[in-house]
């Protein structure tokens, strides 16, 4: 089952974010995928509103993970310095399916054979459009 | 009093001794940036795996260089937050067996303070004062009324400075770490060949903008990857050296625009600039040709992270009487950085 959408601008990909928090309860791992400046950690400041959280989120490329509390928690992964999966696999290894927390993972894409199970959103740059795709797998 | 610094919040592992605050006897870094250029800024192994595999070299070479070993150290202090958690223990680990076993005081220290901290070796800084801290990890503007201590007056509401650096770097195919890259390849270019747009923030003009002193990095990162053609100036050249050039403009121009702001508003005339930005050559030439306000820059090899900072600053936590128990802890995020005070959701 999957779903599309088009956003037309930050705001409307925040707000897209938002969308798909709500529809979030706890346990799920997201797999962001898209090039660099395609929004993915704008999608992932939605995601945070939805969840409750007041701080600002901000890009983890460099702290790798970032975290956050809200109604949920919010793990934030950024794994743009980072190549090998297995070393992915372990540092997401605490946070992953707690009941209580979404993990949202940009530059996972290489998780995808690792995982039973996530929620895979790919952000597609076309001229000034980004279309924005999520699919599901469940194991 | 002789201080032994740890340092381990990131990439690098340090250690340090700096006696009586300034005078720094030791400063080990192991960086791994040989590693980080051969895959273009990916970080090979777990970075706490690599920190624990170096970071009792790094400790005994610090103490040697020093002339003290471990009998002559007074305290040991350690960066305990912000930072990579796995990365962060490794440090506080060795710095709770060192202070449990020499039974000698331990500090933990705030890694941005430290950074802030880092000019005071080259420089005799007057406080108050207003603080930028730019890196790959941190874009800050601060207020600080004393050593050790801040306020925070504005953030990066998305990437931080030396992330688009680094990422405009690797787009440009200009290699790691991108900093330098970037300085070193905008020598050759045009910085007026492209316009791209220097971020302040709508609306953040009027003074009581919840924006008025925060950053954003995203929008010019995308302007330059994704959109440059936009920007173009007519008839000008476009090789890879005048987007590189006009990238640095844009990325650097804002920082002085948000620190001049703070000067301005808060009526204090003193900018101190840290963190690995800091040694860019045009942020450098930027503040230190403004006559509005003094600044004071850290030496080169003080800017990155590095041990010295830390225990440098632990001298005068330990002077106001700090300590930290054994069960010390890291902590992954500095303070709250709540909205409310700042327009990131729209309202």
């Amino acid at each position: 089952m999957g779903s599309r959408y088009i956003s037309n601008s930050f705001e409307e990909t925040v707000r897209y974010g938002k969308a798909l928090g709500d529809s979030l309860t706890g346990g799920e791992v997201l797999l962001l995928t898209g090039v660099l400046g395609s929004g993915k950690t704008a999608l992932t400041k939605g995601i945070a509103e939805s969840a409750g959280v007041r701080e600002v989120v901000t890009s983890p490329s460099f702290t790798i993970m970032n975290e956050y509390s809200g109604r949920l928690l919010l793990y934030h992964f950024d794994f743009y310095r980072i190549d090998d999966e297995a070393e992915m696999e372990d540092l997401i290894g605490d946070f992953a399916y707690r009941e209580d927390a979404i993990v949202v993972i940009e530059w996972g894409e290489k998780l995808k054979d690792r995982l039973d199970s996530f929620v895979l959103v790919n952000i597609a740059l076309q001229n000034s459009e980004r279309i924005i795709t999520v699919t599901r797998r469940r194991a | 009093m002789n201080i032994l610094g740890i340092e381990t919040s990131c990439d690098e592992t340090s250690a340090s001794v700096v006696r009586n605050g300034t005078r720094i006897l030791s400063n080990v870094v192991a960086t791994q940036f040989e590693f980080h250029e051969r895959y273009a800024g990916v970080v090979p192994e777990i970075a706490s795996r690599r920190h624990s595999e170096v970071i009792n070299y790094v400790i005994e070479e610090a103490l040697e260089e020093a002339g003290t070993g471990f009998e002559g150290i007074d305290a040991v202090a350690v960066s305990s937050h912000p930072g990579l958690i796995g990365s962060l223990l490794v440090g506080l680990i060795a710095a709770k067996t060192i202070a449990a076993s020499l039974a000698i005081p331990l500090i933990g220290i705030n890694h941005i303070e430290a950074h802030l901290y880092s000019v005071h070796f080259d420089n005799d800084p007057v406080y108050p004062l207003i603080a930028l801290i730019i890196s790959g990890g941190h874009t800050l503007l601060l207020r600080s009324e004393s050593i050790g201590g801040y306020e925070i007056l504005g953030s990066t509401l998305d990437d931080a400075a030396g992330e688009a650096f680094d990422k405009v770097a690797k787009h440009l195919g200009l290699g790691y770490p991108g900093g330098p890259a970037i300085e070193e390849t905008a020598k050759k270019g045009d910085e007026n060949a492209f316009f791209f747009p220097i971020v302040t923030l709508a609306g953040d003009k009027s003074k009581n903008h919840p924006d008025r002193y925060n950053f954003s990095y995203s929008g010019l990162k995308n302007a330059v990857i994704n959109q440059s053609e936009r920007f173009k100036t007519p008839g000008a050249r476009s090789t890879a050296c005048d987007i590189a050039a006009s990238f640095q403009k844009a990325a650097t121009d804002v920082l002085l625009i948000k620190a001049k702001r703070a000067v301005k508003d808060l009526g204090i005339r003193r900018v101190a600039v840290a963190g690995g930005v800091a040694n860019n050559s045009r942020v450098r030439r930027l503040f230190m040709n403004e006559t509005e306000f003094e600044s004071y820059f850290p030496a080169r090899g003080l800017t990155q992270d590095n041990a010295a900072m830390v225990a440098g600053l632990a001298y005068h936590k330990h002077g106001l009487g700090e300590r930290s128990d054994l069960d010390l802890q890291p902590r992954s995020r500095l303070e709250n950085i709540v909205k409310g005070k700042r327009n990131t959701h729209g309202k």
